[in-house]
C-alpha cells in the first residue's frame, strides 16, 4: 500500500468533512462567509504542499490499491490545477452565494471539495472502474451545484436537469465504450490496456470502441456537437459554478483525454485522431460564429469556452510530448484567464446586471476591473503578452511541429483553420472590450465595489495571466518534469 | 559587445513612462501626463541619437549593440536585439515621429491619461520591432504595437471610428495570424530549429528550406506582413483606419507602423526565403504596382484631406514594396529609403491635417479655402510636404523614388521595365492631387468668413512640423549617408539573394 499517493485526495475529503463540520457548529446566522474563507484557505494549504512534492517519473508509476490509482506527473499537474480551480471558485463564491440568498451554503463547499476530490481521482485512476466512479461522483455533484439556486431561479434548476439527462447520456456512450474495450482486451487496468493496444490492429470493434469513448469524453469538454449543455447550464449556474465548470470540468475532461487516449491507446492515434479533428474543425466554426451574436456575457462565455475547448485538444490531437505539455500549460492558462474574466463580470453583475450593455463605460467607473477583463479577453484571444498568447503559440507550435515533421498533413491544415478562426474570435472578445473602453457610460451608473474576496481571487489571476504570458519558463519546465 | 543595454532602454521607456502614468498618475493631472509623455519620447529620441553617435558606419552591414539573453530555451526564444543600418535607421523614424506625435497631441484633453498610455505602448511597441532578431520577440512586440490601435481608434477618432477601429484590427490581426503560421514553419523547417533571423539566414543559405516550402510559405509571409503595409488588395482598411484617427495615431500608423509591414517582408519574408521571393517577385511587383497607380488615382478622386493622405500612403507604400520585389540592390535601398522618406512626408501630413481640422472642425475640400491668407505658416509647410510628396529635388522623397524607379527599370526582366513605365504615370496624378489639395484648401478664396478668426500654428504646434521639414529637407539635399547606411545593410540581403558574390 502507498497511500501517501494519495494524500492530496484525502485532504480534500478531509477538508470536505471539515466544511460540514463547521456548518454545524457555527450559530445559524447569514451570509456564512466563514465557510467560504475555510474552503478558500484549505485549498491553498493543500495546493501548496502538492506542488511542493516531487515529480515522480515514468508514466502509469508508482501504483496505489493495487493498482486503482496512479501517482505520476500528469495526475500531479491536474491536482494542482482543480486545487487552484477550487480555491478560485471558493473565493468567487464567498460574495455570490449571500447575494443570491443561497441557503444551503454548508452544502454548497462540502459539494464542492467533493466535486474537486473527484476531478483529482479521476485523472489519477488506474483503472476503468475506478476511472467511471470517479467521473460519476464528479457529474453528480455538478448536477447538485448546477441547481443550487433552487428556489431562487428557475433556470438554475432546470439547467441542472439538462445537465443531469445529458450528462447521464454521456456517461452511458463512455461506459458503453469501456464495456467494448473490457470486451476486447479482457482487462480493466490502463496499464494492461495499454500494453494489449500495443499489439492490437484497428478492428471494427475497436474503432467503436474509441468513437464512443470520444464521445463521451467530447460532451466532458464541451466540442461541438457535443456542446448542446453548454450555454443554457453556464448561463443559469451560479457564476462561481460556471467559472469551475468552463475551467476545472473542462480540464478534468482534457486530462482524461490525455490519460485514455494519448496514454492507453497512442499506437491506435490513426483511428481516433481523425474524428477528434473534424469535432474540432466543427467547434471552430459553430462556437465562434455563434458567439458573435450572444448579447448575455455569461453566454457568450460560455461559446468562448467551447471554441476554446477546440484549441485545448489540439495538442491531444499532436499527441507529441510538446503537445501534451501545450495542453496542459494552455489548461493552466486558462483556467486563470476564465476565473479572471467569471469573476470581474459576476462582480460587476452584482451592480449592472448581467447583459453586455452593462458594461458600457466601466473603464471611466472601475479602471482596475476594466483592465483586468480587458486582459483577460486579450489573454483568451490570444494576445501577447498575456498567457493565451504563450498557450497558443504552444499549441500551434506542437501541431505544426507533427504536422511537418512526422508528415500529417491534415494537422497542417487544422492549425492552420485554428489560426483564422482564432481571429473571428478576436471580434467577440474586442465587442466586449469596445463596451468596456469605448462605450460612454450611462450618467447615473455608479461605482461597483470590488470585495476583498474577489481582489484575492483577481489578484492572483492577473499575476498568473502575466507571468504566463512573458516569462513562460518555470512552467514549461516543470510541465516537461511531469511529462516527460 | 556593448557594456550599457542601449537598445533595451530605447524601447523600454516608452513602455515604463506608460506604466508609470497608469499606475502612478490620476487622470485629472493632464499636464503631468503630457510632461511625462513628452519626457520619455524626448529620451527615447536623446537615446536614439547616443545610438546614431555611436553607431559604426564602417561597419553598417553587421549587427551592432547586441543583446542577448536566453528567454524560452524550450521553443528557441531569445531576447536578442541588435542593430544594423536598416534598423538604425528606422529607429530613428520612429524616434522623431513618436516625439512629433507626442507634441502634435498636445491638445488631448479627454481621457488624456489613457490616451498617452496607449500612444507610449504602441510607440514603444514599434522601437522594439525594429530592433529584435528573434522572431518570437519580434511578433510579440508587433502585435503589442498594433493592438493599441483600436482603442486609440475607436475612442478618440472621428467619423465611424468603431467600424474603422474593428475593421483595421481584425484585418491587421488576420495577417498577423498568417505571420505566425509561418514563423512557426521556419522554426521547424530549420535544423537545429531556431527563431533566431540570422541563424534561419544561415539556413536558407545552407539550403535547408526547399524550393517547394519556399513557394509554399513565401507568400504567407509576404501578405501576412503585407496587409499592414498595405499591400492591394489587403488596403482597404488603411483608408478608413488612417481618416478615423486621431492626429497622432495617423502619424505613427502610417509614419511608422506601416513601415513595420515593409520591413518584416524585407527582413522574414525575402531575407530568410530568397527562392521564394525570386519565384513571386513578378506577382508582388504586379500587386504594388496596383497599389502605386491606384493609390494615387484613389488620392485624386478623395474630397476629405485624411483620405486624400490615406490614398497617397497606399500609393507611396507601392513605391516601397515595389522597390522590395526588384530583389535588386537599387531597388531594395530605394525602398528603404523611400520607407524613410514616406514616414516623415506623411507624419508631417496628417500632424498639419490635423492642426488645420482643429481649427476649420472640416476636412472636406470643398468647404475649405483660402486658408493661407489666415495661417500663412500651415500653408507654407503643407506646399513643403506636398513638393516631397510629387517628388521634388531637394525633398527626401526624390532620391527614394528615383531609386526605386531606376532599380526596376534596370532589372532584366522586361516585365519589370514594363511596370517601372507604368508606375512613373502616377507621377501625374500625384502631382494632380498634391496641387489640388493646395489649391482647393489654402488658395483661392476664403470660403467662410469664420475662417478669417483662426489662427496660425502656436509655438508647440510649429515644433513638430518644423522637425519634420528640417529632416525631409536634410535628408534631400544629401541623402548620401543614409544611402551608404543601408547600402551597407542591404549588403547581406542581396548576399542570400544571389545578386553579390556570397
Amino acid at each position: 500500500m502507498n497511500l501517501n499517493l494519495l494524500a492530496a485526495e484525502f485532504s480534500v475529503l478531509a477538508l470536505a468533512l471539515l466544511v460540514f463540520a463547521a456548518d454545524l457548529i457555527l450559530p445559524d446566522a447569514k451570509p456564512r462567509r466563514g465557510l467560504g474563507w475555510l474552503s478558500a484557505a484549505g485549498y491553498a494549504a493543500i495546493l501548496a504542499w502538492n506542488l511542493g512534492r516531487n515529480f515522480p517519473s515514468p508514466a502509469f508509476t508508482p501504483v496505489a490499491l493495487g493498482g486503482s490509482f496512479i501517482g505520476d506527473g500528469l495526475g500531479r499537474v491536474f491536482e494542482s490545477l482543480f486545487l487552484a480551480g477550487a480555491l478560485l471558485a471558493s473565493l468567487a463564491s464567498i460574495d455570490h452565494l449571500p447575494r443570491k440568498g443561497v441557503r444551503w451554503q454548508g452544502e454548497y463547499y462540502v459539494l464542492l471539495a467533493i466535486v474537486t476530490a473527484a476531478m483529482m481521482a479521476l485523472v489519477t485512476a488506474g483503472d476503468l472502474l475506478t476511472l467511471y466512479v470517479a467521473l460519476e461522483v464528479n457529474s453528480l455533484g455538478f448536477y447538485a451545484l448546477v441547481a443550487s439556486l433552487k428556489g431562487r431561479s428557475l433556470t438554475s434548476s432546470e439547467a441542472g436537469l439538462k445537465y443531469l439527462v445529458l450528462g447521464a447520456l454521456a456517461s452511458a456512450l463512455l461506459l458503453y465504450g469501456m464495456s467494448l474495450l473490457y470486451g476486447l482486451s479482457g482487462t480493466l487496468s490502463l496499464q494492461g490496456l495499454a500494453t494489449w493496444n500495443a499489439g492490437a490492429t484497428a478492428t471494427p470493434a475497436l474503432w467503436a470502441a474509441l468513437g464512443l469513448v470520444t464521445a463521451g469524453l467530447a460532451f466532458k469538454v464541451a466540442l461541438v456537437p457535443f456542446h448542446m449543455w453548454a450555454p443554457d447550464v453556464y448561463q443559469a449556474a451560479p457564476t462561481p459554478v460556471t467559472a469551475y465548470l468552463s475551467a476545472g470540468s473542462k480540464a478534468a475532461g482534457l486530462g482524461l483525454m490525455i490519460r485514455l487516449l494519448d496514454a492507453v491507446f497512442h499506437a491506435s492515434i490513426g483511428v481516433w485522431d481523425k474524428p477528434l479533428m473534424a469535432l474540432m474543425a466543427v467547434t471552430f466554426v459553430w462556437a465562434n460564429v455563434v458567439a458573435l451574436k450572444q448579447k448575455n456575457l455569461k453566454r457568450l462565455m460560455a461559446y468562448s469556452s467551447v471554441a476554446q475547448a477546440g484549441y485545448l485538444v489540439l495538442g491531444i490531437v499532436a499527441g507529441s510530448a510538446l503537445g501534451l505539455q501545450a495542453t496542459l500549460f494552455y489548461a493552466l492558462v486558462y483556467l486563470f484567464t476564465n476565473m479572471a474574466a467569471f469573476q470581474a463580470l459576476d462582480t460587476v453583475a452584482a451592480k449592472r446586471g448581467g447583459e453586455m450593455d452593462g458594461l458600457k463605460g466601466l473603464a471611466g467607473r472601475n479602471p482596475g476591473l476594466a483592465l483586468i477583463l480587458l486582459m483577460a479577453m486579450l489573454s483568451l484571444a490570444g494576445i501577447p503578452p498575456f498567457g493565451g498568447f504563450f498557450g497558443k503559440w504552444a499549441l500551434f507550435s506542437a501541431g505544426v511541429q507533427e504536422g511537418l515533421e512526422s508528415g500529417r498533413y491534415w494537422l497542417l491544415g487544422l492549425v492552420g483553420f485554428a489560426v483564422v478562426m482564432s481571429i473571428v474570435s478576436l471580434f467577440y472578445y474586442l465587442v466586449v472590450v469596445k463596451q468596456i473602453y469605448i462605450e460612454p457610460a450611462a450618467e447615473d451608473e455608479e461605482t461597483v465595489p470590488v470585495p476583498l474576496a474577489a481582489r484575492l481571487a483577481l489578484g492572483i489571476c492577473t499575476v498568473m495571466i502575466l507571468l504566463t504570458g512573458v516569462y513562460p519558463s518555470p512552467i514549461l519546465a516543470w510541465l516537461k518534469q511531469a511529462i516527460p | 559587445m556593448n557594456a550599457l543595454p542601449l537598445l533595451s532602454a530605447i524601447w523600454l521607456t516608452p513602455f515604463v513612462a506608460g506604466l508609470l502614468i497608469m499606475i502612478a498618475v490620476p487622470g485629472r493631472a493632464v499636464g503631468a501626463i503630457k510632461a511625462i509623455a513628452l519626457a520619455a519620447s524626448g529620451i527615447a529620441l536623446a537615446l536614439t541619437a547616443w545610438l546614431l553617435c555611436r553607431f559604426d558606419y564602417a561597419a553598417a552591414g553587421s549587427l551592432q549593440f547586441v543583446e542577448r539573453i536566453p528567454l524560452i530555451p524550450e521553443f528557441g526564444v531569445d531576447y536578442f536585439l541588435g542593430v544594423d543600418g536598416i534598423s538604425l535607421l528606422m529607429l530613428t523614424l520612429n524616434a522623431v515621429i513618436l516625439f512629433t506625435g507626442v507634441l502634435a497631441s498636445w491638445s488631448v484633453e479627454h481621457r488624456a491619461k489613457e490616451f498617452f498610455v496607449l500612444l507610449l505602448l504602441l510607440g514603444g511597441g514599434v522601437f522594439g520591432v525594429f530592433s529584435s532578431f528573434n522572431l518570437f520577440v519580434f511578433f510579440v512586440l508587433y502585435e503589442i504595437a498594433v493592438l493599441p490601435m483600436y482603442l486609440l481608434i475607436g475612442i478618440w477618432g472621428t467619423g465611424p471610428k468603431e467600424y474603422s477601429a474593428m475593421k483595421l484590427t481584425l484585418m491587421l490581426m488576420g495577417g498577423s495570424a498568417f505571420l505566425l503560421l509561418g514563423l512557426l514553419a521556419l522554426y521547424y523547417g530549420a535544423h537545429p530549429h531556431t527563431l533566431d533571423v540570422f541563424e534561419l539566414n544561415k539556413a536558407a543559405r545552407a539550403g535547408q528550406f526547399g524550393l517547394g516550402f519556399q513557394k509554399l510559405w513565401f507568400p504567407v509571409l509576404f501578405l501576412g506582413f503585407g496587409v499592414l503595409a498595405a499591400l492591394w488588395p489587403l488596403h482597404t482598411w488603411s483608408p478608413d483606419g488612417h481618416a478615423s484617427a486621431p492626429t497622432a495615431v495617423s502619424m505613427l500608423h502610417a509614419g511608422v507602423l506601416m513601415k513595420l509591414g515593409a520591413y518584416g517582408c524585407l527582413r522574414v519574408a525575402i531575407f530568410l526565403l530568397p527562392d521564394g521571393a525570386h519565384f513571386w517577385a513578378p506577382a508582388v511587383a504586379g500587386l504594388a504596382l496596383v497599389n502605386v497607380v491606384y493609390g494615387s488615382i484613389g488620392a485624386a478622386s478623395q474630397t476629405d484631406l485624411k483620405y486624400v493622405t490615406a490614398y497617397s500612403s497606399v500609393s507611396h507604400m507601392g513605391l516601397v514594396l515595389l522597390g522590395l520585389a526588384t530583389l535588386d540592390t537599387l531597388g531594395m535601398n530605394g525602398a528603404v529609403l523611400q520607407m524613410f522618406a514616406h514616414g516623415i512626408m506623411t507624419g508631417t501630413f496628417f500632424a498639419l491635417i490635423g492642426m488645420t481640422y482643429g481649427r476649420t472642425h472640416t476636412r472636406l475640400m470643398p468647404k475649405l479655402g483660402g486658408l493661407a491668407q489666415v495661417m500663412p505658416f500651415l500653408a507654407a509647410a503643407y506646399v513643403i510636404a506636398g513638393m516631397a510628396g510629387l517628388g521634388l529635388p531637394g525633398l527626401s522623397s526624390f532620391p527614394a523614388e528615383l531609386l526605386v524607379f531606376l532599380g526596376t527599370y534596370f532589372t532584366q526582366s522586361v516585365f519589370f521595365k514594363v511596370v517601372a513605365v507604368v508606375a512613373v504615370t502616377s507621377i501625374v496624378f500625384t502631382a494632380l492631387y498634391v496641387l489640388r489639395v493646395l489649391q482647393k484648401t489654402f488658395y483661392g478664396p476664403i470660403t467662410d468668413e469664420h475662417y478669417r478668426t483662426l489662427k496660425d500654428a502656436s509655438f508647440v504646434e510649429k515644433m513638430p512640423i518644423v522637425i519634420l521639414i528640417c529632416v525631409m529637407i536634410a535628408v534631400g539635399v544629401y541623402p548620401f549617408p543614409v544611402i551608404r547606411l543601408i547600402d551597407a545593410a542591404i549588403v547581406p540581403v542581396a548576399q542570400t539573394l544571389g545578386n553579390l558574390p556570397r
